[in-house]
């Protein structure tokens, strides 16, 4: 299963990675802003973006990604985005998870949308 | 102590540690002496991150820089190449975001909304500033971190 990870933080990608690494999840494409993403979600199972990012945030992102494709999106938000997160589900994320998470409720994430 | 007081300290302490063991995948203690002091053989490095809504403060981080080294290499594993400087701040700026998100998440009912400024960095001497209201000890690891927060508004909140 191929994942895309999308953060302008390289930190927060690394975490993402990490966790999703500790699944057995090792093929992982990782984009720093919406516009990456859209020209490397080609043949991606599923992704997990963050929302405030340059260049193309991730509201812009999941619109523009949902006119061609309805694999799971995750949104990464912190804590206090509920607006935010409400706006995503609007927009075509179907789940999200909240900063600082562990590595099981991302690799939880993948089962539960993977499944449906 | 005012349960005012334990509010504030429990919900620093539950971010702190929280963010810590989720973002460095490292098991973290609090330590209970209020004063430690960041030994470093380089310098300290600092993360100081403002709260704007609907309390005004700061939340700052003082680490040694060998931590902080040790997190971008061994933890989160940036090449050598990678830019060192570049790299911990970073670390640090997320991890002060997520602990002052965190922070804020569990002080308040949930349909409050708050805001956080932009991170600010450093390195040298160990950042101190007025209005210290609470400062969280960790051990992780070897390595000690101070996390402070600070800010009339919580003086404020606590006297009423």
């Amino acid at each position: 299963m191929k994942v895309l990870v999308v953060d302008d933080s390289a930190v927060m990608r690394k975490i993402l990675v990490k966790a999703l690494n500790e699944g057995g999840h090792t093929e992982i494409v990782e984009a720093g802003n919406g516009q990456e993403a859209l020209e490397r979600s080609g043949d991606v199972d599923i992704i997990f973006t963050d929302w405030n990012m340059p260049v193309m945030d991730g509201l812009t992102f999941v619109k523009e990604f949902r006119k061609s494709s309805k694999i799971p999106i995750v949104m990464v938000t912190t804590e206090g985005g509920q607006k935010e997160v409400l706006e995503a589900m609007k927009s075509g994320v179907n789940d999200y998870v909240v900063k600082p998470f562990k590595p099981t409720v991302v690799l939880g994430k993948i089962e539960s949308l993977i499944k449906k | 102590m005012s349960d005012k007081f334990e509010k504030l300290k429990n919900a620093l302490t539950v971010a702190v540690t929280q963010t810590m063991e989720n973002m460095t995948f490292e098991e973290v203690s609090t330590v209970t002496n209020d004063k430690i002091t960041i030994v470093s053989s380089g310098h300290v490095v600092w993360a100081l991150l403002p709260l704007k809504i609907p309390y005004d403060g700061n939340i700052l981080i003082n680490a040694s820089f060998e931590y902080s080294e040790s997190l971008v290499h061994d933890v989160y594993g940036f090449g050598e190449d990678e830019a060192v400087e570049a790299s911990i701040k970073d670390v640090l700026s997320e991890i002060a975001n997520t602990i002052a998100g965190r922070f804020l998440g569990e002080l308040l009912p949930a349909e409050e909304e708050f805001a956080l400024g932009l991170p600010d960095y450093g390195k040298g001497k160990p950042l101190d500033l007025d209005n210290e209201i609470i400062t969280i000890n960790l051990k992780i690891g070897e390595h000690f971190l101070k996390v402070s927060l600070y800010g009339s508004d919580f003086a404020t909140f606590l006297e009423n």
